[in-house]
């Protein structure tokens, strides 16, 4: 019989491998101590043997991904192109889908009334580009005026940004993204200027 | 599947309490070997975690694209620990590495990143958990247990084993969970536990105590 048992917090070191060497002689002899320590140790055995399952290996890297786009998602300001309901990518995509189809659609079947119209667009700079524009649509040029009318819709959905972020094959990859009814809103449109005289 | 290696290591820059443990064959996974979802430059790699805290404060977000490559394990398993399940677990270490970066102006490099890391972690884990019970994965032994070198009948008896202990440590107290969670799965010394728990290391080590005492009454009962 010991009068004295070991504190708890001389318990718990011994039970992690730690304690004086008295306190270690102490649980040997002392078979209440013993008892708590051996109760301890396989309590905690069992606790350890808990593991945390491996998730997915591609898992770390799709969380990485996560969280970056969520502190760039704080770090933007607020897009004109995020709009309610469509994704800012999607938007823009959109935007650059049409632009792009529309001009090219433009730049094949647009015939100018005379070279003198031409001369006078064919150099949009700063403010003389916008007179220029406005020449052209006092001329009743219906492919121009089209582009023009294009371009307000799209100021309107920051056509700056738009611009600024064409790259190679992003018509490709933005009429690949669109849904059935954009694409037959796209389809509608360049059938109207197909349709237009001089086309 | 492979189970998740030996986490005493898992999380960089912080000393095991223990050299040597059972599983110490089943080495730690580095994360910096792949992080193709992120990518971060190779001339940061070598920095220290102030160095890299220091260079997000100057504007390099890749740094912090670093600093979560080489902490999201840890997180992920503590709060896995404490959800009882991936989907919580993932939802909230995007949670917590989101609070890191929104707070990094207020750590003050007293502490080791890794500790200030782990304080976050705790504290969004305990808020989620307040009033919420937490949602263990559906048993599944083939996930939880490699079957492939263990005969079928040991397997679903770890596995049974190993929900108990789930529920039992779900039920501790939120500090005595946090310490059993630290100390045991993270192998964190009891310094370093006060300093995530802002409580004192006697505080600590009976916290330790009392949990280890209440997990075998509880699992006891739960045999019974």
């Amino acid at each position: 019989m010991w009068a004295r048992h070991l504190s708890r917090e001389v318990l718990l070191a011994v039970v992690e491998g730690g304690g004086d060497v008295p306190d270690r002689e102490h649980v040997e002899r002392c078979e209440r101590c013993r008892r708590d320590v051996d109760a301890l140790r396989a309590t905690l055995a069992a606790v350890r043997d808990v593991e945390v399952p491996e998730p997915s290996p591609l898992f770390w890297d799709h969380l990485s991904a996560r969280i970056s786009q969520s502190i760039a998602d704080e770090e933007a300001p607020a897009s004109a192109a995020r709009t309610v309901g469509v994704p800012a990518w999607r938007s823009g995509l959109w935007l650059t889908g049409v632009a792009t189809a529309v001009a090219l659609a433009v730049m094949v079947t647009w015939q100018p009334a005379d070279r003198s119209t031409l001369a006078t667009l064919s150099v949009p700079n700063g403010e003389a580009g916008w007179d220029a524009e406005a020449t052209a649509v006092e001329q009743g040029d219906t492919g121009w005026e089209f582009l023009v009318n294009l371009a307000v819709v799209a100021e309107e959905e920051s056509w700056g940004e738009l611009v600024g972020g064409v790259q190679p094959g992003m018509a490709d990859r933005a009429l690949q993204a669109l849904s059935d009814a954009e694409r037959t809103a796209l389809i509608g449109l360049l059938e109207t200027e197909m349709r237009q005289p001089g086309s | 599947m492979e189970e998740a290696g030996g986490l005493a290591a898992t999380w960089p820059g912080l000393e095991p309490a223990h050299a040597a443990r059972p599983e110490a064959g089943r080495g730690p996974v580095r994360d910096h070997e792949s992080h193709d979802g992120v990518e971060t430059s190779p001339g940061l790699e070598h920095l220290d975690d102030v160095t890299l805290v220091d260079a997000v404060r100057s504007g390099g977000r890749e740094a912090f694209d670093l600093l979560v490559v080489r902490h999201r394990r840890a997180v992920y398993q503590v709060c896995y620990r404490f959800t009882g399940n991936h989907e919580d677990a993932s939802d909230l270490s995007q949670e917590v590495f989101l609070r890191a970066y929104r707070g990094l102006t207020s750590f003050k490099g007293s502490a080791a990143f890794a500790t200030w890391l782990y304080r976050i972690a705790v504290n969004a884990c305990l808020s989620r958990s307040a009033g919420q019970k937490p949602q263990a994965d559906v048993l599944d032994p083939d996930r939880h247990v490699d079957t492939a070198h263990v005969a079928a009948d040991v397997a679903l008896a770890r596995s049974r084993m190993a929900a108990r202990v789930r529920a039992a440590v779900a039920q501790l107290p939120r500090k005595q969970r946090a310490t059993v969670i630290l100390r045991v799965y993270h192998d964190l010394p009891h310094e370093q536990i006060a300093k995530v728990l802002g409580s004192s290391v006697g505080a600590v080590k009976a916290n330790f105590f009392h949990a280890v005492r209440n997990l075998r009454r509880l699992l006891g009962e739960a045999e019974n």
